[in-house]
């Protein structure tokens, strides 16, 4: 027999209790898992959206991060194509894309309304995935057909506004790079939606040669790098810094306003709510070792007296808790991935977070890391409970201890 | 030759509330290896008390213990702790089985907080389960054995680790008569063949008559009486 088996059979003395202890364990551990699966969940979705939307990398004139323009590309960067060409040889990245964020005013000839707009390369579309959800018409075209007007794809509700279709005629007014007034009239090619409210107002697309055209410039606001994998993010930065020390560049998380913020909200959230859960847990064995403890007084009494050091008798009650919590934590491993497959295949559905259109499905990541560090803290804070909860009957003198009845 | 208890001048008093109450005076005891001792005297009247102190459990307020040439010195608990690890054994009134464990692994015990590896300590836990009749019962847990067999499995486990000292408070308080006199005859078997000294404090006749030295205590005061 050995000190661990003892332990074991110890925790039979009382089934019941420790049935209900180590329920509370996984119950604790499995809520602990599914919240912060979510909240993981959450963070990579909106990570990789974040990436996607703005491109894991920002190049632009350094001052573009910290001034405002005065004019239209007044900081935009000229004879930018060798750096795109550049970085496109690098097979981590996926593609280079040139874009211009301008604003003006769109007509339909009897109404005009404030737009805010990206020139971007056609193949935008394609390279940002599921970031903008298209509802009527087609992404802009690869291949601009100069017999015909520009493209331009419409949020949702700018085109709403302004009465437009796919394939409706509008005319764009703005101030061109030079301080003058220019117009330009374009087709309506796609209408989609960003997902974010405000943006679905007055947002829109156009192929980035036509907002050159327009803005009378052969500049652009930035060139934005996107990566096969957004882990090689940092190490790319490092090497464009060095070897384009004139340019400004900016990671996508410095871009991820709300990203951030989610992850900050979520963060203190799901932190509370597992401090909550592990209190919880703290308490329920801290509860049961300390009825053990007292049950136990002169069996505590008793093996002291045949020679065992008080070490070693609070081992055994920590022994106890340990096995509690592993089995807790088992269980509540289980039920995790248990509960993660069920909801998976449920297709639950968030609502759609604040400042957002869209609802989002309700998945919880599985993490091996975070389930090994969960199970450790509840293993640690059982044992915790058990050295607190024993030392008192362990510390009580043995002749006291064989007295109790 | 030293005595394995040396007592000399012990005295121990207890306060319960505002009430002092002397347990033992002026104790002075010696108690050669190998020798059954009783220890016999009115409830309260401190036998419990100097078992306890012989045992290394409790501590007086006055005065000397030498243990096998040894000076006992409070509160070295851990030290105190392995000398009964080591050379004294325990038999209660009640038994004091652990439970969960069965009649072999109560009495390997004490061999589990020594060195022994898992086998020998099972070979030597079989063996004296056997010595005390209780070979065939030895997967049995305490509550699926009767009183006098659990006292038999509580002296293999006194007896196990063969400490040079036995502890026993009222070992046959409980028990009826025929199985009283195995627990009496065991013990003195023990003792022949071991040479493992006994204190054992008790009310039972059957028990004093068998002892070869008889100590009565009465108000905490010992007197020796003559076999």
């Amino acid at each position: 027999m050995k000190w661990l088996v003892f332990a074991f059979r110890n925790l039979f003395r009382n089934a019941r209790r420790t049935v209900i202890t180590v329920t509370i364990a996984a119950t604790g551990v499995a809520s602990i898992l599914c919240s912060s699966g979510f909240a993981l969940y959450t963070y990579s979705t909106l990570q990789e959206m974040s990436a996607r939307d703005s491109g894991h990398l920002l190049l632009a004139d350094p001052r573009y991060f910290e001034q405002d323009e005065t004019q239209p590309l007044a900081l935009g960067l000229a004879n930018y194509a060798p750096i795109q060409t550049a970085l496109e040889q690098d097979a981590r990245v996926q593609a280079v894309l040139p874009r211009i964020e301008f604003s003006g005013l769109i007509s339909n000839n009897d109404k005009s309304v404030i737009f805010t707009a990206n020139g971007v390369d056609a193949r935008e579309w394609q390279v940002k995935g599921v970031v903008y959800k298209l509802l009527q018409g087609a992404p802009l075209s690869t291949e601009v057909d100069p017999a015909q007007d520009p493209e331009i794809m419409l949020t949702r509700d700018l085109a709403r506004t302004l009465k437009a279709e796919v394939g409706s005629s509008l005319t764009l007014l703005v101030t061109a790079s030079s301080g003058s007034l220019n117009a330009l009239d374009v087709q309506v090619r796609g209408i989609f939606s960003t997902g974010v409210p405000e943006l679905d107002e007055r947002f829109m697309l156009v192929p980035y040669q036509t907002a050159q055209e327009i803005l009378l410039s052969d500049k652009v606001s930035t060139l934005a790098v996107y990566l096969h994998d957004t882990e090689q993010t940092d190490a790319l930065l490092a090497e464009v810094r060095a070897t384009h020390p004139q340019l400004g560049v900016h990671t996508w998380l410095q871009e991820a306003v709300f990203y951030q913020k989610v992850r900050a909200l979520y963060n203190r959230i799901f932190g509370t709510l597992g401090l909550i859960l592990i209190v919880i847990v703290f308490f329920a064995v801290f509860n049961t070792l300390s009825m053990a403890v007292v049950e136990r007084t002169r069996e505590i009494g008793t093996l002291a007296a045949l020679g065992t050091y008080r070490a070693e008798i609070l081992r055994l009650f920590m022994l106890e808790a340990l096995l509690i919590g592993l089995v807790g934590s088992f269980f509540g491993v289980l039920s995790t991935f248990v509960t993660a497959y069920a909801v998976q295949f449920s297709g639950i559905q968030m609502p759609a977070p604040p400042g957002r259109s869209e609802p989002y499905p309700f998945i919880i990541e599985l993490s091996l890391p975070l389930s090994i560090y969960t199970c450790l803290a509840i293993i640690l804070i059982c044992v915790l409970a058990a050295w607190l909860a024993a030392r008192r009957g362990v510390n009580k003198s043995i002749v006291e201890a064989l007295a109790d009845v | 030759m030293d005595a394995l208890i040396q007592l000399t001048n012990i005295s121990k008093t207890y306060r319960v509330g505002e009430t002092q109450i002397t347990a033992l005076q002026g104790i002075n005891l010696r108690v050669q290896a190998g020798e059954f001792v009783a220890i016999t005297g009115p409830s309260g009247s401190g036998k419990s008390t100097l078992l306890n102190l012989c045992g290394l459990l409790d501590h007086s307020d006055t005065g000397r213990y030498q243990f096998a040439g040894q000076e006992i010195e409070w509160p070295d608990t851990q030290a105190l702790t392995s000398l009964r690890r080591a050379h004294i054994g325990f038999v209660f009134q009640h038994f004091n089985l652990v439970p969960v464990l069965s009649a072999l692994d109560n009495v390997a015990y004490p061999l589990m907080l020594g060195a022994l590896g898992e086998t020998q300590r099972r070979a030597q836990a079989l063996k004296m389960l056997a010595q005390v009749g209780l070979e065939q019962f030895s997967h049995h847990l305490p509550d699926r054995l009767s009183g006098g067999q659990r006292q038999r499995v509580a002296i293999a486990r006194a007896l196990v680790k063969h400490p040079k000292l036995i502890i026993a408070d009222e070992p046959t308080a409980n028990l009826d008569t025929q199985t009283a006199t195995q627990i009496i005859d065991l013990m003195h078997q023990f003792c022949a063949e071991q040479n493992t000294t006994f204190l054992i404090a008790t009310h039972d006749e059957r028990m004093v008559k068998r002892c070869g030295r008889v100590l009565h205590l009465c108000d905490g005061v010992l007197q020796e009486h003559e076999v």
